[in-house]
């Protein structure tokens, strides 16, 4: 049984179609990476699964209940997710200490003191326990996104969406970021990971959902959805990303 | 006492007059930015009726000449309502929702500059509205507000001068006082002149210092 899937999912922006018919489901512990060109709607989908956009038609199922509209509803839903961003979108007035505890503090309702303990522990795992009272601006990005990871671990939501986590990174930064990612993988935590590196992508997902012009392709396990593409869109898109 | 200078003779009364223009001008930031802010959480909501109600106000109270404001309040009220309105509650009144307005417009500006990405991470955290309002989102805008909230007070504080014209005694009608008394026309308003200078340029140096004090952080 699948924690999460949908039903032919539609969305519009106004006029533009973005997201056409969706259709997919994670299984629990699974990790699941969404490729795809620029504007093929990956993001948006990711952001239709923790409610941040509305969809136009089709359902959402988490745990086999669909998703309601209904604001608290949202509010609910939202923290079976954690999400993280291709710009990280850290608080910037806050320290990654209190980036990570302010979600516990104020939407948990965590005490200060086991806040604090649990993010000193969720800094340690991302490997950045001498970072707590640094401020994101004194953090390089691939710092910042594993802070980012830390915080939306320190809900601890049921799946974790990460929106093209290393596409703003520095090359030599993205290792690390990479590397935790893969440390929770191995835990078997839910993560769908929507991303351009189709090696990183072999090496941790089990399956693959191609995206293009809004609508999903193909989808498949990862080692042979790479190696035998069945569309020539699919094909197309690998060549391309392994030549540039 | 005949023989001693004007600027000394009238030290005392200047004096009164800038405390008494600094404290309006201060009143009216401080009550027209409350009033401000509420109308600028109306402008950013949802709700189109709520929103269109600050947009209008915004729009009338800094589409409209201060002075024409306090000539409507001044004389209006006493004919609608038959309410005698002294100078103060006048100039109070009007100043306040005149500044209000501008702050509304200043309040919803720097909520728009923070970066949506900053709603996004609140939201995905399971924050409701109100705590990524107020948690993540205004701790920041505030910081943006700051510098043109202080422009708004140089501002007002020379637009206080208007008060001056239906008789409230602040320092530009301190310097019509003093002319009449002494008939040194040119004296009287270059000490009123300088007075609003120094309170202005000082309120300037601060806006510049908070400005940069925020890039660095």
């Amino acid at each position: 049984m699948p924690i999460l899937r949908t039903e032919h999912v539609n969305k519009y922006f106004d006029k533009l179609h973005v997201l056409k018919d969706v259709s997919f489901g994670v299984e629990r512990a699974e990790t699941l990476v969404i490729l795809g060109p620029s504007g093929s709607g990956k993001s948006t989908l990711l952001r239709c699964l923790n409610q941040l956009e509305r969809i136009d038609g089709g359902a959402i199922y988490f745990e086999e209940r669909p998703l309601s509209y209904e604001r608290r509803a949202v509010y609910r839903n939202r923290r079976n997710f954690g999400m993280i961003f291709q710009s990280f979108n850290l608080f910037p007035q806050k320290t990654a200490l209190e980036n990570i505890t302010l979600g516990p503090i104020t939407v948990a309702k965590v005490s200060k003191a086991e806040a604090e303990r649990e993010a000193l522990a969720l800094l340690e795992k991302v490997k950045l326990a001498d970072k707590a009272y640094a401020y994101p601006a004194k953090l390089s990005g691939g710092q910042q996104q594993r802070v980012a990871i830390a915080r939306a671990l320190a809900m601890r939501p049921k799946i974790l969406l990460f929106d093209e986590p290393t596409s703003a990174l520095d090359p030599e930064t993205i290792g690390d970021v990479l590397e935790v990612m893969r440390q929770l993988a191995t835990e078997k935590t839910t993560m769908i990971v929507v991303t351009h590196e189709l090696g990183f992508a072999r090496e941790i997902a089990e399956r693959i959902i191609f995206m293009d012009m809004g609508e999903i392709v193909e989808g498949g396990p990862s080692d042979e959805l790479l190696a035998r593409p069945k569309s020539a869109r699919l094909a197309a898109f690998l060549d391309a990303v392994v030549h540039k | 006492m005949e023989s001693q200078p004007i600027i000394v003779q009238y030290a005392y009364f200047f004096l009164q007059a800038t405390a008494i223009t600094l404290g309006i001008s201060f009143l009216s930031l401080f009550v027209g930015s409350i009033i401000g802010f509420l109308f600028s959480l109306l402008r950013i909501s949802r709700s189109r009726v709520f929103s269109a109600l600050a947009f209008v106000y915004a729009e009338v109270f800094r589409g409209t000449p201060l002075l024409v404001q306090l000539f409507l309040v001044y004389f209006g009220l006493p004919i609608v309502f038959h309410l005698e309105v002294s100078a103060f509650t006048t100039v109070a009144v009007s100043m306040t929702l005149y500044t209000a307005g501008y702050m509304t417009e200043i309040f919803r500006a720097a909520i728009q500059a923070v970066d949506r990405g900053q709603w996004d991470a609140a939201y995905s955290i399971g924050m409701t509205y109100p705590q990524a309002l107020f948690k993540v989102v205004l701790p920041q805008a505030m910081r943006i507000a700051a510098p043109p909230t202080l422009g708004q007070f140089i501002s007002i504080l020379k637009d206080s001068s208007l008060a001056s014209i239906i008789g409230f005694m602040e320092l530009t009608k301190a310097g019509m006082a003093v002319r009449a008394a002494t008939s040194n026309t040119l004296l009287a308003f270059a000490i009123v002149t300088c007075l609003y200078f120094m309170i202005c340029y000082a309120l300037s140096i601060a806006s510049r210092r908070v400005e940069l004090q925020l890039k660095k952080a």
